[in-house]
Parts: structure tokens; C-alpha cells; sequence
């Protein structure tokens, strides 16, 4: 297998999922975020998004924090520091496969 | 669903991005412009627009907070906080500089256009429309400065064209802003499928 298909088969399934990108990319330009903004953001279900969340913490990406803010119950979702590295190391290699494609592109 | 650069600079700027609050204090400023003529009592103003203009601050924050979430320690630097914190000494600071110079503003403008220029976002080219309303800013402010009023009109008075520029302009630029979360945050819920 050449070498950029090599590393697109290599790329964590797990962060790359477009949901769960977007979902990272956001949790990685702040300390934390709610559920009620992911879901705006990503424009997900609350169904589909809590689904996506547990894989993301099963798989020790992100940490879930269940408040209440009053009387009103509030989810609180931030990066584990693990979280932070795969989230900047999946952009870091999703830049090099850019690299490669256009160097593709121009036959080089 | 937002490409993930507008997912990153929205987070980022969350905060900043809540623009009707800013639509508030435009209509304040707008106020103040008028209260300068004599068009609404001071008492008025002190009394009524200011507490109004808070309450309106407050509610509108607890809206976007019910509205789209909340997003805890953005990003972004320390700069937005250091430029708010320096603001209002900053405007105060120019409104004395003015009085002392005279009649004729020239210090307040370019503190307001100034402040309308740290909103945007260069690299990204987001946000490009305060660069647009402060250019805006000091022309109009200027074109209005070299203009022969007849005596008595209410454009002679600068300190009033200074606040009613500043006051539209943060009303155009919050409605952006808010244009600009609402399309990102505004996303259509999907149906619930399986996730892989």
C-alpha cells in the first residue's frame, strides 16, 4: 500500500467520524462545553449526540460532567488530556494527507 | 452542519459573537447621542435608558445561554478581555482629550473605529464588517466635520455625531455577529440514525 493510503487506513476511526470531529474541534478551542451548545453546533439529535459522547469518553476522550445549574440539570463535556493530543495529532495528519493530494494532484 | 474552521472559530469567539447584546448598547449609545441635543432628559436617560440598557444586557446573555449553550474558557487570548477592561477608560480618557482640544471630537472617534477594528479577525478574514464600519466611522465622522452646517442644526454638535455613529455601527455590527452564530449554531437537528 503507497504511503498516503497507508496512513488514511491508519487514522483513529474513533476521531474521525465527522460528528465526532466536529465535536472535538469544539472541545478543543475551549475549557469546556454543554450539551445544549454541541448540539447546536453539530446539529445533531440529543439521541444521536449522547451516543457519539459515550464513544468519545468510553474511549477516554472526552470527560462528562452531569451539574445542575439551579434546579435545572446541565452536561458539561471537556477533553481529557488524551483527548486534546488525538484531536491535534488527527489535524496534523489529516494536513499531511492534504500535502499528499495536492503533490497527487500536481504529479509530482 | 459548519465546516470545522467555523466550528473552531465559533467556539473560540463564542462570547464576542453574542451580538444583540451589543445591539443593546448600540441603542444606548444612540441615547446618549440624543440626551447631548436635549432630545431626552438626562434624568431620563440616568433613570430609564441605562437600567433598561442593563437589564436588556442581562437578559439577552441569559437567552443565548438557553438559546445555543454555554461554552466555558474560550481560546482566544487575553486581548478581548484587556481592550473591554481598557474600553471605557479608554473612551473616557478621549472624551476629556476632546473637551480639552474643543468643539470638534477627534480623539473619541478613532478610540470607537479603533475598538470596531479589534473586532475582526484578519487571518480568517471573519468578522471583516468591523473593518467596514470603522472605516465607515471616521469618513462619515469626518465628511459630517468639513460639511457648513446652517447654525442651529443638531450635526454641528460633534459629541452627538460621534455617539450616533458609534451607536449604529454597534448596532450593524452586533447584528452580524449574531447573523454569523445564529447560521453556524442554527443547524437543523438531524434525524436519530445509528452512529458507527
Amino acid at each position: 500500500m503507497s504511503e498516503p493510503f497507508k496512513q488514511i487506513a491508519e487514522l483513529d476511526r474513533l476521531v474521525h467520524d465527522s460528528s465526532r470531529l466536529a465535536i472535538l474541534t469544539a472541545l478543543a478551542a475551549c475549557a469546556s462545553a454543554d450539551f445544549l451548545y454541541l448540539s447546536s453546533l453539530t446539529g445533531l439529535s440529543k439521541g444521536n449526540l449522547s451516543s457519539h459522547l459515550s464513544k468519545l469518553e468510553a474511549g477516554g476522550l472526552i470527560v462528562i460532567t452531569k451539574q445542575f445549574i439551579g434546579k435545572k440539570p446541565n452536561t458539561l463535556v471537556s477533553l481529557t488530556p488524551e483527548g486534546r493530543a488525538a484531536t491535534e495529532k488527527h489535524w496534523e495528519e489529516l494536513e499531511r494527507l492534504k500535502q499528499y493530494a495536492t503533490k497527487w494532484g500536481k504529479g509530482e | 452542519m459548519a465546516t470545522l474552521e467555523q466550528v473552531k472559530f465559533v467556539t473560540e469567539q463564542y462570547n464576542e459573537l453574542q451580538g444583540l447584546r451589543w445591539v443593546i448598547w448600540g441603542f444606548v449609545c444612540i441615547a446618549i447621542a440624543l440626551e447631548d441635543v436635549g432630545v431626552i432628559p438626562k434624568a431620563a436617560l440616568l433613570l430609564a435608558v441605562l437600567p433598561l440598557g442593563m437589564a436588556g444586557f442581562i437578559g439577552v446573555t441569559a437567552w443565548y445561554m438557553r438559546r445555543y449553550g454555554t461554552v466555558v474558557g474560550a481560546k482566544r487570548g487575553y486581548g478581548p478581555y484587556a481592550w473591554s477592561l481598557l474600553a471605557i477608560p479608554a473612551l473616557i480618557g478621549g472624551m476629556l482629550i476632546d473637551k480639552y482640544l474643543g468643539t470638534r471630537p477627534f480623539v473619541m472617534p478613532l478610540i470607537f473605529a479603533l475598538w470596531f477594528l479589534m473586532q475582526v479577525d484578519m487571518a480568517g478574514q471573519r468578522r471583516m464588517y468591523y473593518l467596514w464600519l470603522s472605516l465607515a466611522m471616521i469618513i462619515v465622522n469626518h465628511a459630517v466635520g468639513v460639511t457648513a452646517w446652517p447654525q442651529g442644526s443638531v450635526l454641528l454638535n460633534r459629541t452627538f455625531v460621534t455617539w450616533m455613529l458609534a451607536g449604529a455601527a454597534m448596532i450593524a455590527g452586533g447584528w452580524f455577529d449574531h447573523l454569523l452564530l445564529a447560521r453556524t449554531l442554527g443547524g437543523k437537528v438531524t434525524e436519530d440514525v445509528r452512529t458507527v
